[in-house]
């Protein structure tokens, strides 16, 4: 287990990391959501050692982080890194064999990931010779290819196309169905809904809201209804209600200080509405109100 | 895995990626070289001993010049004498196939680029046959004429013709630590640059500390340094005793032996310069700005080296050789040139030694401080302290 337990950092003026706390257990898969300079990446690079703390501590399986542990994380920075005139599988092979693996290991590690991404064929090329959706392979390859325990990816998803994104979050579900304690941060909150369970939210260095992103929707005072028929009068019939779209015989609206059913069941039916939804705010706005408070 | 193996693996991945440039590199600094020595000798093969060419209007004359001209010449010179017409003999004179045309007993011709000694051969040697003739005319005994006017007899005294060769590999050697200290750092630096730029640095460090990058790139690339060395004097060396005409001074092994042990600590010193240098750019763009200034320091060491030692300013190389900054590029010149003291050789080494580790400590500082600001130029103020930082966790 990862534990991040009140970690500071100030660069200059800006506090990039204020009393951070977050876990990352073993098996689980946690999504790091923030508005851009929340702290994200910083936290990340003080778990790899990049930059010292002020305060706070970093600990796996309660013991401190030190050169070994860390050899046993798999990273996958936001700026991608490769050498660029190396060729694929040999680079693969040399990042294998510095996290510890022996030569023939690696070798047959670099060739099973090639195989799983498709990229067989791409062993010997040099990584400036391929598209940008195989860099990206080889790069999630470098980080996982010495079956890290931990393994933190900062923006795995960004420029990847959906299919790749698809393929890429079943690669990491996969691996946190074998144990692996997986924390990544991105900004497409679709794929992190579908992903994983829980999430933790970072605001200006401080963690401001974390749990599962079922409970975390649910705790949001905010409500969504949406119904169909003919007669939608019940919309003003609802105290407060904001009306999200409105058209013949559909409309949605949105319902703040924590609006139970059987307030809003008795409009509808009165409306003679059949089919409705009555749900919780999305991630994206859970996401949006905490980054806002 | 230890450090060491770690070191080991980074060290390999430093000199596989650049084997095809180390390669090339040293082909065509063994090709300069080899090359350099066989033209060398082919061109000083020709030369051959020195001669003179003279050319007589009087037929008559031919075979007493022909007698007299060696009489007044010391050492080998080949001696021809041929009777010409007057005009042709001009014609001769003009191309320079002949030094001097002697016109009459009286008067001689000289060809434009005929040296001093050729002029003062032959007018000596025509006084003479004037006299005889004056002698014989008088009635006098003119072998006993010549036997009075013997000439005055000379020879060269020993020299060490080893002085040039010694200068010569001093100032060779100044050459050769400089480009090696250079081409070597420069590619410490870039590479340090290319491994920050490309962000590279930010994922290899999870597995293997900034002191361990930067130890295995100080040994990959000064080994290759130090083996680029090897072969290059290693075929200059042979190829300069197999054409015999050449004279390799025994200076030139030790000043190798001596070179290698300089390098290895010059390297020590500047290779952790120009990669504390390289952590601090941000990008290949940016690079130079940073990195190019550095090459002041050595550039002036092999400005004033070679002054120093082609003019035999023997103060300022002397002064020079004591300063860390220089030691490695001035000092196995001077001892191969002998000039050196043992207690100069011990004050210099020991001086080095110390400055070495001075500085590698502070530009490992710099440059773990510089390598781990992904994407940034940082100043060498930020990255020492930021450097100091990391190192204190």
């Amino acid at each position: 287990m990862l534990t991040v337990d009140g970690l500071e950092k100030s660069f200059g003026e800006v506090r990039a990391l204020d009393d951070c706390s977050l876990e990352v257990k073993s098996g689980q898969m946690l999504g790091l959501l923030g508005p851009n300079g929340a702290g994200k990446t910083t936290l990340m690079r003080a778990v790899f050692g990049l930059i010292r703390p002020d305060g706070g501590a970093v600990t796996w399986h309660g013991s401190p982080i030190d050169a070994t542990t860390r050899r046993r994380f798999g990273y996958m920075p936001e700026e991608r890194g490769l050498y660029p005139k190396l060729e694929v599988r040999w680079q693969l092979v040399y990042l294998a064999r510095l996290h510890g693996m022996s030569e023939r290991a690696a070798g047959t590690a670099a060739d099973r990931w090639l195989e799983q991404f498709l990229l067989s064929d791409r062993a010997t090329s040099r990584v400036n010779e391929l598209s940008h959706g195989n860099q990206q392979r080889v790069q999630l390859i470098s980080a996982l290819i010495h079956e890290p325990e931990l393994v933190i990816l900062d923006e795995p998803f960004a420029g990847l196309d959906p299919i790749a994104s698809e393929f890429m979050a079943g690669v990491l579900a996969e691996l946190a169905s074998r144990g692996t304690a997986i924390l990544f941060s991105s900004h497409q909150l679709d794929v992190v809904e579908d992903l994983c369970r829980e999430v933790v939210i970072m605001h200006r260095g401080h963690v401001v809201l974390e749990g599962a992103i079922d409970e975390l929707r649910a705790a949001s005072d905010t409500r969504y209804v949406e119904a169909i028929g003919e007669d939608t009068s019940w919309v003003t019939d609802l105290p407060g209600a904001d009306i999200v779209h409105r058209s013949d015989g559909r409309a949605r609206v949105r319902l703040q200080d924590a609006t139970t059913l059987e307030s809003v069941a008795g409009a509808l039916a009165r409306s003679g509405v059949t089919q409705f939804v009555f749900e919780p705010p999305p991630l994206s706005e859970v996401f949006r109100e905490a980054a806002a408070s | 895995m230890t450090g060491w193996n770690l070191i080991r693996l980074a060290a390999w991945r430093e000199v596989f990626s650049r084997r095809k440039a180390f390669l090339i590199t040293t082909a065509i600094a063994v090709a300069l070289v080899v090359g350099g020595l066989v033209a060398a000798s082919i061109t000083g093969s020709d030369d051959g001993p020195p001669a003179i060419a003279v050319g007589m209007v009087d037929p008559g004359a031919v075979r007493a010049m022909e007698a007299e001209i060696p009489r007044y010449l010391y050492g080998e010179v080949m001696v021809s004498v041929e009777s010409f017409e007057r005009d042709e003999g001009i014609e001769l004179l003009r191309s320079s196939q002949i030094d001097a045309l002697v016109v009459d007993a009286y008067h001689v011709l000289w060809a434009p680029s005929a040296p001093r000694w050729i002029l003062d051969t032959v007018v000596s040697a025509m006084s003479s046959v004037n006299l005889q003739a004056a002698a014989t005319d008088l009635g006098l005994d003119a072998a006993a004429i010549t036997a009075l006017q013997a000439p005055i007899s000379g020879e060269t005294i020993d020299y060490e013709p080893e002085d040039e060769g010694v200068m010569l590999v001093s100032v060779i050697t100044v050459i050769v630590m400089f480009i090696a200290i250079l081409a070597y750092g420069q590619w410490i630096a870039y590479g340090v640059v290319e491994e920050k730029a490309n962000r590279v640095a930010e994922l290899i460090l999870g597995a293997i500390t900034p002191t361990q990058l930067l130890t295995a790139k100080m040994i990959a690339l000064g080994g290759l340094g130090l083996a680029q060395m090897t072969v290059v004097a290693g075929a200059g060396l042979t190829t300069a005793s197999m054409l015999d005409q050449l004279d390799v001074p025994d200076a030139a092994a030790s000043a190798w032996v001596w070179s290698a042990f300089w390098f290895i600590l010059g390297f020590a010193f500047y290779g952790s310069v120009y990669a504390a240098a390289g952590s601090l750019a941000a990008d290949s763009q940016e690079a130079g700005s940073v990195i190019t200034p550095l090459n002041i320091l050595p550039g002036l060491g092999y400005v004033v080296g070679v002054i120093a030692f082609s003019s035999g300013a023997e103060v300022v190389s002397r002064i020079m050789s004591l300063i860390p900054f220089w030691t490695p590029m001035l000092m196995p010149g001077r001892i191969a040139s002998g000039s050196v003291e043992p207690w100069e050789l011990a004050l210099a080494t020991a001086l080095m030694i110390a400055a070495t580790t001075v500085v590698v400590r502070i530009a490992a500082r710099i440059y773990l401080g510089g390598i781990t600001q992904a994407t940034r130029q940082v100043n060498w103020k930020q990255a020492l302290r930021s450097g100091r930082d990391l190192v204190s966790t």
